[in-house]
């Protein structure tokens, strides 16, 4: 294999990028006058096509393909940009925009000169502040340079480009949350249908595509498609920013072609597994994903063969690292807790789900455990979520996976840790026992339930 | 014609519907539970209790495909070759699961819940629960407040559906609710200081499906299932609003909304709500009353019916004049039955219309589609709600007797005027109003050498007429109203007639002696029928539930009918 | 409970209110500005109070109920007033592998206060955090003029703090 050449981290280490002169000086900008003065944005939705390139942001859904869901007859189209970046561990939209902001824009500008959208919302998570500094300074330039306004390179082509801040509310990178929050309401993601494609942001065709995703667009109009697939593995190509951290020695965002394998993170780029440790597990792309065994890190790292080993996808291609010391039942605390705290609370599965597994899996860690759990932590996260389609969008699926495939993969270590973990102190309250047992938890002379339920209908009628 | 497949069943979809996956099967005789979804709002498919499997037909090779997982069928168009599978263990699992959920925060506080015996998760229980509790954790705790004078939300029992929310900024507009926080600490609020008061803000508390939104009048008065329910039309105004009159021991205890999409479709304004009271009052007529001298003496109907006759014999056969005011309370039984008494005393009378109470102008909240949530709008059909100005629910229907009888609808003020040339006044009533007469008029009408007057409230013209005739209040009886669209509409009596007292057409019957009491309104409604032009359409004397246009057809409505079960929970026979 | 009808002084200030209104031709309807309204009246006033929630709600013509909608949807914006300057310690993923909870009770232990709340003196608000997006710092905090600290030990986590109540730092030094 020839050696990989950095393609969206190329400019990273000049400091001077951030200029947009800098930025042109370097060939910037070529590519989108190349696509606005030489190409139809159909064209361009054909190469992008033709280049297989799959969205960065989680779902690895095609890029061109999305695009070409807007409806033909369209008068309004608008761009979002995510730039939530929310998922525990992933900081590489961060670096994109903090490092090399003006490429960043030129594929703004490619992707709405594509799908004719004349304004776009780059929705950045409130606590990148300084990216979002950077950001808008750049923006300013790009247009004082003529490359955003009106009549871009004479082409008849009007972009606006707006930066909207989050508030902390993970569930606003769901693209219809996003669109929701962008709105000004909170962040509830909607049903689907209709897509955003058809109707969006402000019930207009909307594209949301990932800042990454972005990215890489003016690489691919440069260079071509054929180039871009030479990157990667099959129906996974392309390059990809990988994030590592947790337990390991050095905490990087590093370009590499899809499909590298978990090892060769952690060793070529980790620095190895931190305090002379062994690795355990590692969470693939963000906690949504699942883990994979010590064993599994020789599988790719990309969208197809991630999903073998029984973990949700390559998500945000973040990997986090747990090494042999680390129990399971500390990262199910800390997943759960986590989806409990950003659960936007509109299905009832998710809403009452998160809330009753994180009390669950709290009290098997304070000593108040029974093996049972176990089951009834499956039950509810087997039941929830996009996939058994009990949920409006997927971070049920996210608040789920974690659990059922630790479950899977490491319940003996679970029911271990249940039996030799025994503190009175966290077991489960009597009067609830009562009430799980189906006996009334008041005195009998009291009792209007009915088992099991709690409602009384004989006792009133 | 559009085929749907629900649970193996072939049916034909009515032409022109836009139903859901739970409408269409409702359609059918089939229900899906749901909660968070409601026949007027945006669909948010949030609660997820409707969830079933969903699948298509291939028209041309008949095979079916489901897709492989479940779908709610709140978000679910019916359309040609649909297939609905509501049965399935996988759907009555799920239901179970969402049962469960549902109950983990849920105090188990029925035996004090104003809402047991109609409540959708009490309902849904006993239907889709499962029998044991799982969830041994702590429960969230959560607060009970007041989003209005009227109306308290006891949090720790909402179960987070948003229908309150979606109704105040879909229909009224007003927006005054608001979700709090998120995730399992979400609340429903208002902002401080502004509570939920426009005034369609009691059906908050209908659409809420649990006993999280409270009316706080009717707060622990009653258990629901001791009511017993009746078909009533709202008299507030003359949208004729159909509600449902619900009473136990003697006394009205509420009033809620019918629905019906040709006039309300599922709401009621608050005066109209709380308009019931009137039934109640302290100041209804208990009686009939002679005045002798300066006081009334209450005298037994027989006694009473005697001397009026006596009265009016002597001075009919005097060739007096009779002017008779019917008031546009009266229902068109009553006003019919008046009339054709009144004409029968003597060719020499007069008939004008009682006063007509108008205030303010009309309202209309015209609910906007794109004001609602955005996602899925096709299934709502955005109906506007129109409060009326014009106070009094048959102006209609007793200027249609007027015309017939009389010279048609000679207003109030102008036969004040002419009180000088009839001796004999005459005067129908029935506004739960003491105050629907003013001084000056009362002035004007006690000119008379005989007044005479038939009411259900003690009030200023009460004071001094010389017959005082107690009749049926308006939850007392039963007839039709014409309502400001020309919609007849029947309504039934929710309470027998107060002590010592009669329906006003039984009291024609006797007064008039040509009947025998009690008379039955529709078949006053009948003969009226045969007589009066305007209402030829019902000459069977039977109104349609949903009423009838008497000038044009209606046009058909397929999604009309739809309730939510729980409130209909019949119960009254407990 | 009848809406409060005394004529309160207004409280954002002119120059606050053109600013929002600068930001509505940026979308298709006055709605949107909710946000970066509230993120300009929380930089101005360190928090959102009840009465700039009813002005926002009157320069976007929505009610002050769907304001209050959207501001407690999102973890940002306080309840109660902040310090001079507020740090946000994560406890996601890769920060908890590598100490971030024990931190985070350390700094509150250290200061005498509990997640959320504020130094005696006013100076320093200390929360927690879900994933900053920082984790190549992890264990990593951020302050709400932009630092961002980690990775932190015991004692580096003792440097910040003192570094954090000196106030915060303008941002164009950042
Ligand atoms: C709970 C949840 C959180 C998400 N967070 C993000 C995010 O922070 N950034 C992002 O780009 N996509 C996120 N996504 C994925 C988006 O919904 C969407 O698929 C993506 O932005 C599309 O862009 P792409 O096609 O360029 O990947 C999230 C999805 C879910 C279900
Ligand atoms: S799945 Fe969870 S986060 Fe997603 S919309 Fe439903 S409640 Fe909100
Ligand atoms: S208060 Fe009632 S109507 Fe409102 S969200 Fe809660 S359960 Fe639904
Ligand atoms: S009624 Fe369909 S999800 Fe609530």
């Amino acid at each position: 294999m020839p050696k990989f050449e950095p393609v969206l981290s190329r400019n990273w280490n000049d400091p001077e990028i951030l200029s947009v002169k800098r930025y042109e000086s370097k060939g910037g900008y070529a590519a989108s006058r190349k696509a606005l003065t030489t190409m139809s944005p159909d064209q361009v939705v054909d190469l992008v096509k033709a280049s297989e390139l799959r969205g960065r942001g989680g779902a690895g859904f095609p890029t061109g393909l999305k695009w070409s869901f807007l409806p033909k007859d369209r008068k309004e189209t608008f761009m979002c940009v995510n730039g939530d970046e929310s998922e525990p561990a992933t900081f590489n939209n961060r670096y994109l925009v903090e490092k090399d902001p003006h490429q960043f824009i030129e594929g703004i500008l490619i992707g709405c000169f594509a799908t004719r959208a004349s304004t776009a919302y780059v929705y950045l998570r409130f606590e990148y502040i300084k990216a979002i500094k950077i950001l808008e300074q750049a923006i300013a330039e790009a247009r004082a340079a003529g490359h955003l306004g009106k009549n871009i390179y004479g082409s008849g082509f009007d972009l606006e480009i707006w930066c909207h801040r989050g508030a902390g509310a993970y569930i606003c990178g769901e693209e219809t949350g996003l669109i929701e929050s962008l709105e000004g309401k909170r962040g509830w993601p909607r049903i689907k249908p209709p897509f955003p494609a058809i109707e969006g942001a402000f019930r207009k065709p909307t594209v949301v595509n990932n800042i990454e995703t972005l990215a890489c667009v003016p690489h691919i109009v440069e260079r071509g498609a054929d180039w871009f697939k030479s990157m990667g593995t099959p129906k996974s190509y392309g390059p990809k920013l990988y994030t590592i951290s947790g337990q390991v020695n050095k905490q990087v965002c590093v370009e590499l072609p899809l499909g590298v394998t978990t090892n060769q993170l952690i060793e070529e780029h980790g620095g190895g597994v931190w305090k002379g440790r062994k690795a355990k597990a590692a969470i693939p792309g963000g906690i949504s994903m699942g883990l994979l065994t010590k064993d599994e890190f020789d599988v790719p790292l990309d969208f197809e063969e991630i999903r073998k080993t029984g973990c949700l996808g390559l998500g945000t291609a973040a990997v986090t690292v747990l090494d042999e010391t680390t129990r399971i039942i500390d990262y199910l605390y800390n997943t759960s807790r986590f989806f409990a705290h950003e659960s936007c609370g509109q299905c009832t599965p998710c809403r009452e789900g998160t809330g009753w597994l994180y009390k669950t899996i709290k009290r098997i860690r304070d000593g108040g455990g029974r093996i049972e759990d176990l089951d009834l932590m499956n039950h509810l996260a087997n039941n929830m979520g996009i996939t058994p389609g009990t949920t409006i969008c997927g971070l049920a699926d996210g608040a789920a996976w974690p659990i059922k495939n630790a479950i899977a993969k490491y319940r003996p270590e679970l029911e271990q840790f249940i039996r030799e973990n025994v503190n009175p102190a966290a077991r489960i309250a009597p009067v609830q026992e009562a009430i799980s047992a189906g006996r009334s938890p008041l005195p009998s002379n009291t009792s209007m339930f009915v088992p099991g339920i709690g409602i009384a209908k004989s006792a009133t009628s | 014609m559009a085929t749907i497949i629900i649970d193996g069943q072939s049916f034909e979809l009515p032409e022109g519907a836009k139903f859901n996956a739970i409408q269409a099967a409702k359609h059918f005789g089939i229900d899906i539970p749901y909660y968070c979804w409601h026949p007027a709002l945006s669909v948010v498919a949030n609660c997820r209790m409707c969830e079933i499997e969903v699948g298509t037909k291939d028209p041309a090779t008949g095979e079916i495909k489901m897709l492989p997982r479940l779908v709610p069928g709140c978000q679910t168009p019916a359309r040609d070759g649909t297939v609905l599978v509501t049965e399935s263990a996988k759907v009555l699992e799920h239901r179970k699961n969402i049962m469960e959920l549902l109950l983990i925060n849920h105090p188990l506080d029925c035996p004090v819940c104003d809402q047991a015996g109609e409540c959708g998760l009490q309902d849904y229980s006993y239907e889709h629960g499962r029998a044991a509790h799982r969830f041994v954790e702590e429960r969230n705790v959560k607060p009970k407040k007041e989003v209005s004078d009227l109306i308290v939300l006891n949090q720790d029992r909402c179960i987070m559906c948003t229908r309150c929310v979606r109704f105040t900024r879909e229909i009224p507009g007003t927006a005054e609710l608001h979700v709090m926080r998120r995730g399992d600490h979400g609340e429903i609020a208002i902002f401080p200081d502004q509570p939920v008061d426009n005034p369609l803000a009691g059906n908050v508390v209908d659409l809420c499906p649990v006993g999280a939104l409270l009316d706080k009048d009717f707060l622990h008065n009653q258990r629901v299932w001791f009511l017993s329910k009746h078909d009533g039309v709202c008299t507030g105004c003359s949208t004729g609003c159909n509600i449902s009159v619900e009473e136990n021991a003697g006394k009205v205890w509420r009033h809620k909304p019918r629905h019906n999409p040709y006039v309300n479709d599922y709401w009621i304004c608050d005066e109209g709500r709380y308009g019931y009271k009137a039934a109640n009052s302290p100041t209804l007529l208990g009686g009939n009353y002679v005045l002798e001298g300066k006081d009334h003496h209450g005298v037994p109907t027989d006694r009473f019916v005697k001397r009026l006759n006596e009265t009016l014999t002597t001075r009919i056969l005097d060739k007096q004049s009779v002017l008779g005011i019917l008031s546009p309370y009266l229902s068109v039984e009553e006003a019919f039955a008046a009339a054709q008494w009144l004409a029968s005393l003597t060719n020499r009378v007069e008939l004008a219309l009682g006063p007509v109470p108008v205030r303010g102008e009309d309202l209309t909240f015209a609910p906007d589609k794109t004001k609602g949530r955005s996602g899925d709008t096709s299934f709502i059909v955005p109906r506007p709600f129109t409060i009326s100005a014009e106070k009094a629910p048959n102006r209609a229907g007793v200027e249609m007797m007027l015309d017939h009888f009389g010279k048609g609808a000679v207003p109030f003020e102008k036969a004040l005027e002419s009180v000088a040339s009839h001796p004999i006044v005459i005067v129908f009533g029935g506004s739960p109003d003491e105050s629907w007469i003013e001084a000056d008029q009362v002035a004007a009408l006690r000119k008379a050498e005989v007044l005479v007057l038939f009411d259900t409230t003690i009030n200023p013209l009460a004071d001094v007429a010389d017959f005082v005739a107690g009749i049926a209040s308006f939850a007392e009886k039963s007839g039709t109203y014409v309502n400001r669209d020309r919609r007849l509409q029947r309504f039934e009596a929710a309470l027998p007639p107060r002590e010592g007292v009669w329906p006003l057409l039984d009291l024609i019957a006797i007064v008039s002696g040509d009947g025998k009491a009690p008379i039955r309104s529709q078949e006053i409604l009948k003969a009226a029928a045969r007589v009066v032009p305007g209402l030829a359409k019902v000459e069977d004397g039977l109104v349609p539930e949903l009423g009838l246009n008497l000038d044009s057809k209606d046009q058909p409505i397929p999604d009309a009918g739809f309730q939510d079960d729980w409130t209909l929970a019949n119960v009254s026979t407990v | 409970m009848t809406p409060t009808t005394l004529p309160t002084p207004r409280m954002i200030p002119d120059s606050l209110r053109q600013k929002i209104e600068s930001y509505v031709p940026r979308y298709p309807n006055k709605k949107a500005v909710t946000l970066p309204a509230l993120h300009m009246v929380h930089s101005h006033f360190r928090c959102v109070p009840y009465q700039a929630m009813k002005e926002i709600a009157e320069i976007l013509e929505i009610t002050p109920a769907e304001v209050a909608d959207t501001m407690s949807f999102y973890g940002f914006f306080p309840q109660a007033p902040l310090g001079d300057v507020r740090v946000w310690i994560c406890r996601s993923i890769s920060c908890m592998l590598r100490g971030g909870d024990e931190l985070l009770e350390h700094a509150c232990k250290n200061l005498n206060i509990e997640p959320g709340q504020t130094t005696a003196d006013g100076k320093l608000t200390v929360e927690f955090a879900e994933c900053l997006g920082i984790c190549d710092h992890a264990p990593a905090a951020l302050s709400d003029d932009g630092r961002v600290f980690g990775p932190l030990d015991e004692s580096s986590l003792q440097k910040m703090l003192d570094d954090l109540r000196k106030g915060p730092i303008p941002l164009e030094e950042l």
